[in-house]
């Protein structure tokens, strides 16, 4: 199930708060649980046994390293713990992409090799599987405490609101919460504004200009205009798609009074590729720092060293978002700009064209994320370049929409003017310290963030909505 | 005032779940199917996708949400969704008709399959009279969108057209006669022909002298008119709000015919004598193409097209059935629209030459 669904919007959570509500607190985690296995099963009931055992078996190994007698007997808890969890990433993320891989280094195709299978991806894969190892690093550094409450755990590993797009969260940081969490009617609305922000990015921003994206890339030899409207939409719609999705989240999150970590800060406005990284996606940033980047070494073994940490961080952190050459190579790209940067002090620039170099590299990086395939995305390269001409085709051209266009300049000035919006959403659309309501801190945000989540709905339902073409026949 | 504020903080939350509480409600009392446990199973997810399929249709809010955002489009900028296009003054165009063109070996492909057909045809003694049907943003070109595409597929027509006749198959020109300045020959809204561009080229046909000319004659009826909304308006808003933004309800009048003396051979000609095979065109008995061929070829006409199937479907339905081999016509009139060329999943011949178009879904064409 997906936020941005009628199904979840109308059913699953009016009825899960509701129940929720009813609860007596002591229970909450068992309802949590019960309702997050129950969204994620609405995908399909199967797949959800593989995260009830990837659930136990993370819980009990977490239990063996905080029983441990001995740091040696604690890591070897922690060695076949983190086994257990990366295997399941492996096989099922990334087993059908080995077997591609080499039946293309031997000139044949799976079928060839004697594979007549291919395993589904299960949803949110990465995102529990990455939650579980932290939660059995943090064990065994004795960042976090081995939970005994393995419902408030399992709850934890499954929280709907996160469970199959982030933010990753970390058992440490959010243990203290399913001891004792504070619940108002201040954070409830709070929570149900924030998520119908969420959901107007989602689906009037990043869904408008989805076709101008798909366009591009579904173009053969695609021209220097397209490949260009493409590859910006494309920027657009992930950000306001990944971000839309996270905000929901934690909006729900502070519907249940849990307090999320905030996993993008205007990324787009960032001078550097390191500054992006800690504007984008923080949740994996901080999780590939402390569980990857410092456990190689960091930056405490020399320049040489420490480039090659961060290439390797970034080439990982590209393979954990799929099993394709293509996250690859645009985590090799961001790894060498992160290098670069670090080389030549480039890391800290403020200048304006820190800024459009920024923005140009993370867009280029964009194409090879989005390409289906290297091949589509030296396609698009090409028409970045003007290589495939400058003339669209008509039936190209008439696929634009004006509409698509407006939403992606409509985009693009959001992404630019965000920490403005922000700050005044801050200052003046909030009542102050006092709890004084006036005209300005109450109607004009409840006008407009009504007017967004309603014209919101109507949009979602306008895409779904499909009206039988025979009615007349 | 204080009050009216501190409503305002409330009313997301409240209208949000008032509404999701009157929204269930109205599924639970208003009719749709019923949630049945498909053959896909609870496991994987079958019976969850029946769920999310009442709530994407059913839900209070989702027609008129269509309607809305779908006219203030049009309005606004001029634009339908995916599935039509916007010409001028309120005129729709298929997006169908604005497709890639075919390659030469695509085409080349489904020219292999008509001459494949016609040759299976005349084992059973039967002719095939192959009708192409111009595109409507061909015949409409100048309040079409582009030129280009009209220009386009009239092009591909006359190459289609010629490549059958130079191989020996019966081909009508259907462009011509659909030139007609006065009256429309297509609707505005619609895919379709108008009656009167039925009958233009049910004319044609008869003038090409491919079919020799019969004795019937028969009866006309013609029924009060009755109202249009055409099948591309479904791609822009609904039919409620279309007359808000332009979009003219048109009328049909529907006709019933009868032969004339159809009492004294009631049960004489038993053999077939015209099958006329197709899509939509030939399948709406609104817009009287079958009765238009009966009328002015003076024989009897018996009609197998389909809708939403394409062209080849219905004659490959035809030849493979039992009427088909038990009592063969003289004639096959195959009526073919010409847009049908530019979408390849539709021609076995050419999904066999690109392994690209084989693994494309069999589609199966709303409007068709």
């Amino acid at each position: 199930m997906v936020f941005s669904s009628e199904t979840f919007l109308f059913l699953f959570l009016p009825l899960f708060l509701a129940v929720y509500y009813l609860t007596p607190v002591r229970f909450r985690s068992v309802t949590i649980l019960i309702g997050s296995y129950a969204f994620y099963g609405w995908w399909r009931i199967d797949f959800l046994g593989l995260l009830f055992l990837t659930t136990l078996w993370t819980y009990a190994f977490g239990r063996g390293i905080g029983a441990a007698k001995s740091r040696r007997a604690a890591k070897t808890f922690l060695i076949i713990g983190l086994t257990g969890c990366l295997a399941v990433l492996g096989v099922f993320k990334y087993l059908n992409f080995f077997i591609d891989s080499f039946a293309t280094l031997w000139g044949t195709d799976a079928a060839g090799l004697g594979v007549h299978w291919k395993l589904i991806l299960p949803i949110g894969v990465s995102f529990y599987v990455f939650q579980a190892v932290s939660y059995l690093i943090d064990v065994y550094r004795k960042d976090a405490v081995a939970t005994a409450g393995f419902f408030d755990f399992a709850a934890f590993i499954a929280l709907f609101p996160q469970l199959v797009a982030g933010p990753i969260l970390r058992f440490k940081d959010l243990a203290g919460q399913f001891a004792h969490r504070e619940h108002s009617l201040d954070l409830f609305l709070q929570g149900t504004t924030i998520f119908a922000i969420g959901l107007a990015k989602k689906v009037l921003l990043a869904d408008t200009v989805a076709p101008l994206a798909n366009l591009a890339f579904q173009t053969p030899d695609p021209s220097m205009a397209l490949s260009w409207i493409g590859a910006i939409a494309y920027m657009i719609q992930l950000y306001f798609d990944f971000s839309g999705y996270s905000d929901m989240a934690i909006g729900i999150g502070l519907m249940l009074g849990f307090h999320f970590i905030r996993n993008f800060d205007t990324p787009y406005i960032s001078r550097s590729i390191t500054e992006f990284w800690r504007r984008w996606h923080i949740s994996l940033s901080v999780w590939l720092r402390d569980y990857l980047y410092i456990p190689l070494g960091g930056n405490r073994r020399g320049g040489a060293r420490t480039y090659v940490n961060l290439m390797l961080v970034m080439v990982l952190g590209g393979l954990w978002h799929g099993a394709n050459w293509t996250f690859v190579l645009w985590g090799l790209w961001h790894g060498a700009w992160l290098a670069l940067e670090r080389a030549t002090g480039r890391a800290k620039a403020t200048d304006l064209f820190a800024l459009g170099g920024t923005l140009l590299i993370v867009l280029l990086g964009w194409v090879m994320f989005r390409a289906a395939s290297v091949t589509e995305a030296l396609g698009v390269y090409s028409g970045m370049l003007g290589l495939n001409g400058f003339a669209t085709a008509p039936e190209v051209a008439l696929a634009i929409t004006t509409e698509s266009l407006l939403f992606l300049m409509l985009g693009v000035a959001v992404a630019a003017l965000e920490p403005r919006l922000n700050h005044a959403a801050a200052t003046r659309l909030r009542p102050g310290p006092a709890g004084r309501l006036t005209a300005l801190n109450a109607l004009v945000p409840a006008v407009l963030v009504n007017g967004l989540g309603a014209f919101a709905v109507m949009k979602l339902a306008e895409q779904s909505f499909s009206p039988f073409l025979y009615f007349q026949f | 005032m204080t009050i009216i504020l501190r409503a305002a903080r409330l009313a997301l939350p409240t209208l949000f779940f008032g509404y999701a509480i009157l929204a269930n409600l109205s599924l639970a009392t208003g009719p749709h199917p019923a949630v049945v446990l498909p053959d896909a199973g609870l496991l994987s997810g079958g019976l969850t996708r029946d769920l999310d399929g009442i709530y994407k249709k059913d839900l209070p809010h989702m027609g008129p949400s269509f309607g809305l955002i779908g006219a203030a489009r049009y309005a606004l900028l001029g634009e339908a969704r995916k599935g039509a296009v916007v010409g001028q003054d309120g005129w729709l165009f298929s997006s169908e008709e604005v497709r890639p063109l075919p390659t030469d070996a695509q085409l080349a492909g489904v020219v292999k399959t008509v001459l494949g057909i016609r040759a299976q045809l005349l084992q059973g003694g039967t002719e095939l009279v192959v009708v192409p049907l111009p595109a409507k943003i061909d015949i409409y070109r100048g309040i079409s969108p582009d030129v280009a595409f009209g220009e386009a597929l009239a092009t591909l027509c006359a190459d289609f057209s010629a490549d059958l006749k130079a191989r020996g198959v019966a081909v009508v020109d259907a462009r011509r006669a659909l030139l007609d300045p006065v009256e429309p020959v297509f609707f505005a809204t619609d895919t379709h022909w108008t009656p009167h561009g039925a009958d233009l080229v049910a004319s044609a046909i008869a003038a090409s002298g491919t079919i020799l000319p019969g004795p019937l004659s028969y009866d006309r009826t013609q029924a009060a008119p009755k109202p249009l909304t055409g099948d591309l308006v479904s791609f822009v808003t609904t039919a409620a709000m279309a007359p808000r933004v332009g979009l003219a309800v048109e009328s049909v009048i529907p006709a019933t015919q009868t032969p004339v003396d159809a009492g004294s051979d009631i049960f004489g000609g038993a053999a077939t004598d015209i099958v006329l095979v197709g899509t939509s065109y030939s399948a709406n008995p609104d817009w009287g193409f079958a009765d238009a061929l009966m009328r002015t070829l003076g024989r009897d006409v018996v009609s197998v097209a389909e809708q939403g199937l394409g062209p080849l479907r219905p004659m490959q339905d035809y030849l493979a059935g039992g009427d088909f081999r038990t009592d063969p016509p003289a004639i096959v009139i195959w009526e073919m629209p010409i847009r049908y060329l530019t979408d390849p999943a539709l021609w076995p011949d050419v999904a066999a030459r690109d392994p690209k178009v084989a693994a494309l879904p069999q589609q199966e064409n709303p409007d068709g």
